[in-house]
């Protein structure tokens, strides 16, 4: 329960400080706070939804509603992903920023939709909990979806590796 | 309501307060010093790294996202370590 504060608080503090830096290359403690707030927003995450599962009934709305929030621990992963990207991106090229050999814009921008779509999910959710009272609660489910799915879409066909190819089994499952 | 609840509630409110004004502090110190940087910059269109010659901009501007995600983590967390002190 403490993590996340602790966590959190770090990584706020990294990010004030990452703000005010206006020197090229990467800081050390910085990058290390980001990737051990993805790290424990990764092990917070499993730990979730662990307590859905474990319930009885398994993974069905009921716990979904009432059990550990599922998304929360996803944003925990975000910021640190994003620290850690800024800390990438200030070692990257400054005229041509690159991530794992793709642009930084297109894979930052699929990135922050991704976000997105977990921020538009966990509303929905919690709308869905609520019986969608007022017409206006059903507004960011659809739009925001739709946005979101919209720009990963358009990112992914932009980047110009071609994506690993995934053949699924369907015997197996 | 049972008066042990009660008085668990009195203490922990105001550590709750306390934890999100703290929150709230740092956010506005947050965007304080993002203000500050750009008072005297040019505004060359949106921020974005596809036109943003300078990698050292667009990498505060993830920190500054990276920034507000977790004081919003920091605040929910609070507010969830609140709810289990009251259980």
């Amino acid at each position: 329960m403490y993590a996340p504060l602790i966590s959190s608080s770090l990584s706020l503090a990294a990010s004030l400080h990452g703000t005010a830096d206006a020197r090229q290359g990467s800081h050390r403690l910085r990058h290390a706070i980001f990737t051990a707030a993805a790290f424990i927003g990764l092990i917070g995450g499993g730990f979730h939804l662990y307590n859905v599962i474990k319930r009885e009934g398994g993974f069905v709305f009921q716990n979904l509603f009432y059990a550990a929030p599922i998304g929360a621990p996803y944003a925990l992963i975000l910021s640190g992903v994003l620290g850690a990207a800024a800390e990438w991106v200030r070692d990257a090229e400054p005229s041509d920023p690159k991530l794992f050999g793709v642009k930084a814009d297109r894979i930052l921008s699929a990135l922050t939709s991704a976000g997105l779509l977990g921020t538009v999910g966990e509303a929905g959710l919690l709308h869905f909990r609520g019986a969608f009272q007022n017409p206006a609660m059903l507004n960011p489910s659809p739009l925001g979806d739709r946005d979101a799915i919209g720009a990963i879409v358009k990112c992914w066909k932009t980047i110009p590796v071609q994506p690993p190819q995934c053949k699924v089994h369907w015997r197996l499952i | 309501m049972p008066s042990e609840l009660r008085s668990r509630q009195q203490r922990v409110r105001p550590m709750g307060a306390i934890l999100v004004a703290c929150g709230a502090g740092l956010g506005l110190a947050a965007l304080a010093i993002a203000t500050k940087k750009r008072k005297h910059a040019v505004y060359s269109g949106p921020p974005s790294l596809a036109h943003d010659s300078s990698s050292v901009t667009a990498a505060r501007e993830l920190n500054q996202g990276s920034g507000m995600l977790a004081l919003s983590v920091l605040c929910d967390s609070a507010r969830a370590l609140q709810g289990q002190f009251l259980q």
